[in-house]
């Protein structure tokens, strides 16, 4: 289970976080909402390693993920909002590269399989540099499919996709789900989210005040006024 | 082996952009030929300014790879893959470093017969002491280097700071490389040029130490 305790971040004088809580558990798709700048995608880097936060925990079955060991950082998966890969190198050199990264199986015929599975194929070999949003957007899910991760954290995960690649996403996260495997999506697509999530929880202010489900719902016209 | 993963993809990203070395090697060409043709001392006073004129040729060009070396990361967020997988951020700065590295010293088994041949200087008589000395300042720049390239990586005008910092933080290690060169120009004793030495090596040490165990908080955004 992913524990998020009291997380705290400024950014100079603003503080983006203050007190955020939220916890996501095992086989749990859950959604976080919440107006632009209100810091949803700072607290998915925080817990992705790649931001700092300034106060908090956060543990992944029990263990701070916070700490140097980063083995425990094989479990977890970020796809964040911007594209996450080199430019310069062609869909399959940066597949490979993640796959040295994480220790995974990387053969050329793996790596084809995967881009043919987001529809990328037939563009496996240029740079990057040219695709589009929604293919940057379909590399990001080959990486998911790449690699065994045990929670994956999706930021905006419909920008740029059209209808195919909408289609796809939600086979994926669906796949997924009966997988077992535990999902922390932001989107601002309000309807999409609340398809695709057990949970929502919204983000305000700085704390995360209210989830919807088990533990204490939030009100219709929060999550309105959040997206 | 993770150390080897990054290195291979900083060479990777290198051979596909082919932006580093272009620059370096077009850049300090440009500067040698500056001081070929814009003045002309006696072979005796050229032969005096030759290890300072060598080693600025040297600062500038390392400029160059070391700001490309981490505002390559900051296109398309690529970092964010880097950082966010299970890669231990002290082995993040050894590639770096020897990323750096290599880029200094391909670059100036090109330069370096440039300048002696515009400039119409003597190959040192000690070409491995020589050699030797070049190795280890180039680690010195790019231990310095990769660690306040990657300190200044997100600020605006991450171009402008870096030479900024960059340049009085290795003042020491540039007065030790000039003075141990002019020494082994003029093929002095290794006890003429000993503390000189001593001084590069304890520069690379305590750079490399520093940014080993720093290096996890400087790439934080």
């Amino acid at each position: 289970m992913l524990s998020i305790e009291n997380v705290s971040k400024r950014f100079g004088a603003a503080a983006v976080l203050n007190g955020a809580s939220m916890r996501v558990g095992h086989s749990e798709s859950v959604g976080l909402v919440g107006k632009n700048g209100s810091g949803k995608s700072t607290l998915l880097r925080i817990v992705s390693r790649i931001l700092f936060c300034d106060g908090g925990s956060i543990d992944w079955d029990g263990q701070s993920l916070l700490g140097s060991d980063v083995t425990l950082r094989r479990s977890l998966l970020y796809l964040g909002h911007e594209p996450g890969f080199y430019p310069a190198l062609s869909a399959s050199e940066n597949l490979h590269y993640l796959a040295d990264l994480y220790g995974v199986e990387r053969s050329s015929a793996l790596i084809a399989e995967k881009l043919e599975e987001v529809g990328l194929d037939s563009f496996r070999k240029g740079p990057i540099r040219n695709y589009s949003r929604g293919m940057l957007q379909r590399l990001l899910l080959a990486k998911a499919l790449m690699l065994q991760w045990s929670l994956l954290l999706m930021d905006e995960p419909t920008t740029g996709l059209d209808s195919d690649g909408m289609e796809l996403l939600s086979a994926l996260i669906a796949s997924w789900r009966k997988e077992g495997r535990s999902l922390l999506i932001i989107s601002h697509d309000n309807a999409w989210i609340s398809a695709h999530v057990d949970r929502m929880y919204v983000l305000e202010e700085g704390k995360i005040k209210s989830r919807e489900g088990g533990m204490s719902a939030p009100h219709h016209s929060d999550l309105v006024t959040a997206v | 082996m993770m150390l080897r993963v990054l290195l291979r993809k900083e060479i990777l990203l290198e051979m596909r952009s082919r932006e580093i070395l272009v620059s370096m090697i077009t850049f300090g060409a440009a500067v040698v030929l500056l001081y070929a043709f814009s003045f002309r001392p006696s072979p005796e006073i050229l032969r005096q300014f030759a290890p300072g004129l060598l080693w600025t040729v040297v600062l500038f060009v390392s400029v160059l790879a070391l700001h490309r070396s981490h505002s390559l990361e900051k296109e398309f967020d690529a970092f964010s893959l880097t950082l966010s997988a299970p890669v231990d951020r002290s082995t993040l700065f050894l590639s770096k470093w020897f990323g750096n590295f290599l880029m200094l010293l391909i670059s100036q088994v090109i330069l370096l017969p440039l300048f002696f041949l515009f400039l119409q200087l003597p190959f040192p008589s000690m070409p491995g002491a020589f050699i030797g000395l070049l190795i280890l300042v180039d680690l010195g720049i790019s231990s310095a280097g990769s660690l306040l390239s990657g300190a200044v990586m997100r600020a605006r005008v991450n171009e402008f700071l870096l030479p900024l910092l960059l340049f009085p933080m290795v003042t020491p290690l540039m007065i030790s490389a000039v003075k141990s060169t002019a020494a082994v120009m003029e093929s002095q004793p290794f006890s003429q040029w000993k503390l000189w030495l001593q001084l590069i090596v304890s520069f690379i040490i305590v750079f490399g130490l520093v940014g080993y165990l720093i290096y996890d908080h400087v790439c934080e955004e």
